[in-house]
């Protein structure tokens, strides 16, 4: 698309662009760093209740991102929806185009932004093709690089809607003439003479409403094998009670999930990496003026009057034989981590988490540029599959090669990762992967060590436990490595001292 | 030698974004499109509280991929004067391919979609706006902003459009819709497409004989672009039970008005005027739906998917 294209263009012409490349990665790296630090000091959960806050009068924007291995298709529905059909009025505007409800209250899925001509039918086409895609013939998991943009969507969200007002007798006719607008408003006063009284409306949001995002996760045919809902409940809608701030962890931690794995992306598709530049640098500046910013939790606040309830992932159901659920593990007032758990090993493309974040701020009181008005909606869906090889990446380039011909950041403690790291990260997935046909059960085990929530996460930082980690990833690689040639040379690697 | 061409380049873009100005006002010759919203309105029947919708805050939303300047051009010029809390003044928000933030005058600077807060006052009574409507009846006043689409500096260019942004409030319209009846608080402007125009007025919103009515609108005008603009007159509410006055009139293609809350515009394939053949439509929405949050809305739809134009392409919901 000409945007990208052009942030393209400029960024291989501007040296401060390239500035802004390397300074974007190494504070994505630095986010990352600072998720380890934090993860350290752990501690149990108590989460009590399942909603986070937003507020959601007038609009809501969505930003959302597929950071798995499959392709899913997602759209929007309310309980409402007769109010937008009778109106017409749209639920949804974005780069995918215009949607309205159906009668069944859904919209259709949303076409792909960068193929808004084409409708998505989660395999050829999808409303998020996923960021990373498994080229088995190559032996290797590649990024999708002819439809980078292509997992993420931004679009404005009307939750709200759930009344009309009618206004009768309006009179309703032609101006003779119109001069009132303008830089120069003419006179008003009476214009109609004669004029048929009729009814007009008026949208309002004068009850309890619930509009969803729900996500279909499709593994090659274009029935889902996975569907995850986020629910926007408005006006005290269904849901009692906010996330109290009990989370575990700093929502940075989770972001910085998402941002090493799309550092990788970015590193693995170097030289070609201006336009994921744009969008890492984007990314990270949007969450850190987020944070930055400090969100005002309170409803309560004269300048915030708004009532709420907030934001809900309410379902994860993985079709099939298979069959998964939802769990949430980690959150605050602000933000959710839910993860499907089974009881069962599913397979790695449907071991996905779904982390939700919200964001506001006052409207007055603050005097930093960054004002984003509107609270945000932030959803990421991230493979534990990806994740995992992420971690066992940093484990073996990091702790285990410090020769490494890693770059390092500003501050001088983490690397970032090369090229040849981060293309790691996908080789160890598809490593991973085949330890998951042969034996689940040690895929199972380098998932809850590396994967969401797992030792890893929380003791990134501690030697003692690195080399705990190490020593098993060892025994499993050592385990597989005739069965699996590609094994070797990180066995080789995680044998180094 | 940076600093140096940094004056330079920010004298010839304050210079531009000056005449552009004049360059706006002068730039119209026809009636353009419009839209408009009632924004708050209150009467007697409701003595100093809302009938329609409270109005805490105007957030204006840029999702689009284009720069887009509000305001005037000169830094130090206060907008909307009497209707804000805080001096608010000229700005621009970049697309969101953007990737620099290094300019703070551009708020945001980052991937996504950037947007900026008014903090509004007065709520119960008219807001006291810089300049005063003349042949009213009753006191009018009204301010203006321009904005200028992919362009950051404020200037207009072959390759922007534009539109004005208008408050306007009074303390006590009181038109008759006809001989004898009770007066009539406000009559809306609604939308027009530049030959045909319509409004609406009701007497929901009637005034007793002591208590003057406040009613405040806001209005979106098409500016550069001309007639290109078009009323959105799909999917976006309508009269109950009317089907419109479209085809009175020849050339007519106004089939009915916006909600009373929900108007807009759009500037088909603007893509194709910013020059980055992407096929993006530009759409701005105006909405008050209640509880403090009004919206002014920068939106790119692809047109081959923008059921708001009758002309929308494959894809139909």
């Amino acid at each position: 698309m000409y945007f990208f294209k052009r942030t393209k263009t400029m960024l291989r012409n501007g040296l401060p662009y390239k500035a802004t490349l390397v300074l974007a990665l190494l504070l994505a790296i630095n986010s990352f760093s600072g998720a380890a630090a934090l993860a350290a000091a752990a501690q149990p959960n108590t989460i009590s209740a399942q909603a986070i806050q937003l507020q959601t009068y007038g609009t809501l924007p969505v930003m959302i991102f597929n950071l798995t291995q499959s392709p899913i298709n997602f759209g929007v529905s309310s309980d409402h929806s007769a109010n937008y059909i009778s109106g017409g009025y749209p639920i949804a505007i974005g780069l995918s185009g215009m949607f309205n409800p159906q009668s069944t209250g859904d919209t259709i899925a949303f076409p792909n932004v960068t193929t808004p001509f084409v409708p998505a039918d989660g395999v050829v086409s999808a409303s998020l093709m996923p960021a990373v895609i498994g080229t088995t013939t190559a032996g290797t998991t590649t990024y999708a690089a002819n439809s980078k943009w292509s997992f993420m969507n931004v679009f404005n969200f009307f939750p709200s809607w759930s009344g009309s007002v009618n206004y009768g007798k309006t009179q309703y006719g032609a101006f003779g003439a119109i001069n009132s607008l303008g830089a120069t408003p003419g006179p008003v006063g009476p214009q109609f003479t004669g004029a048929p009284n009729v009814t007009a409306s008026a949208q309002s949001m004068n009850a309890e409403s619930k509009a969803s995002i729900w996500m279909n996760l499709y593994g090659g045919t274009t029935t889902p094998i996975a569907e995850y809902t986020v629910n926007i409940q408005s006006l005290g809608g269904a849901v009692s009670a906010y996330q109290p701030n009990s989370s575990t962890q700093n929502p940075v931690d989770w972001l910085g999930v998402a941002m090493g794995i799309m550092g990788d992306i970015d590193s693995f598709c170097n030289p070609d990496v201006y336009d994921m530049a744009g969008v890492l640098y984007g990314l990270y500046n949007s969450f850190a003026g987020m944070f930055q910013t400090e969100s005002d939790p309170l409803t309560t606040n004269q300048a915030y009057p708004a009532k709420y309830n907030g934001v809900t992932v309410s379902t994860a159901s993985t079709t099939g034989t298979q069959l998964g659920t939802m769990t949430l593990v980690d959150g605050s007032v602000n933000y959710q981590m839910n993860v499907t758990t089974a009881t069962t090993f599913l397979p790695i493309e449907q071991q996905n988490g779904v982390f939700a974040m919200t964001w506001r701020q006052a409207p007055q009181g603050t005097s930093v540029n960054e004002r984003n008005s509107a609270d945000t909606l932030i959803i990421v869906v991230i493979n534990n599959g990806l994740y995992s090889s992420n971690s066992v990446q940093n484990v073996i380039n990091k702790y285990l090669n410090g020769n490494s011909a890693s770059q390092t950041s500003v501050a001088g403690v983490l690397p970032k990762s090369t090229k040849e790291q981060a293309a790691d990260t996908f080789k160890i997935l598809e490593i991973l992967k085949a330890i998951a046909q042969k034996d689940p059960q040690d895929a199972k085990i380098i998932i809850d060590t590396f994967g969401f929530n797992g030792q890893y996460q929380k003791e990134k930082n501690n030697p003692a436990a690195i080399a705990n980690m190490k020593a098993s990833l060892k025994t499993i690689f050592a385990k597989h490595q005739r069965e699996i040639p590609a094994i070797k040379a990180y066995l080789t690697k995680l044998e180094q001292k | 030698m940076l600093k140096r061409k940094s004056i330079i380049c920010s004298l010839l873009l304050f210079l531009t974004a000056f005449g552009s100005v004049a360059f706006a006002a002068a730039a119209v010759t026809t009636t353009p499109p419009y839209a408009s919203i009632v924004a708050y309105n209150s009467n007697s029947k409701t003595p100093n509280s809302p009938n329609i919708s409270t109005i805490g805050v105007l957030d204006i939303i840029n999702m689009t991929p284009w720069d887009i300047s509000v305001g005037p051009g000169l830094a130090t010029t206060p907008m909307l004067p009497g209707m804000t809390t805080v001096q608010w003044t000229p700005f621009w928000l970049a697309g969101f391919h953007t990737p620099n933030s290094a300019n703070t005058t551009n708020f945001g600077g980052s991937f996504a979609y950037h947007s900026y807060q008014v903090a509004l006052s007065n709520l119960n009574n008219a807001w006291v706006l810089k300049n005063s409507a003349p042949n009213t009846a009753q006191p009018t006043y009204y301010d203006t902003i321009p904005i200028i689409f992919n362009s950051n500096s404020f200037a207009q260019a072959a390759n922007t459009a534009a539109l004005n942004f208008t408050a306007t409030s009074s303390a006590g319209f009181a038109g008759a819709a006809s001989p004898g009846a009770a007066p009539y608080p406000a009559t809306a402007i609604s939308f027009g497409d530049g030959t045909n125009n319509y409004g609406w007025e009701s007497n929901d919103t009637v005034a007793g004989s002591a208590s003057p009515n406040v009613t405040q609108f806001l209005t979106i005008e098409g500016l550069q672009g001309g007639k290109t603009w078009k009323p959105i007159t799909n999917n976006l509410g309508g009269v109950v039970g009317n089907p419109g006055v479209g085809g009175s009139t020849p050339g007519a293609n106004v089939s009915s008005p916006t909600y009373l809350t929900v108007a807009g515009l759009v500037y088909p394939d603007f893509s194709s005027v910013a020059g980055d053949n992407e096929n993006l439509d530009l759409v701005v929405i105006l909405q008050s739906g209640g509880h403090g949050d009004m919206q002014l809305l920068f939106l790119a739809v692809p047109t081959f998917n923008d059921a708001f134009l009758p002309t929308a392409g494959a894809i139909k919901r």
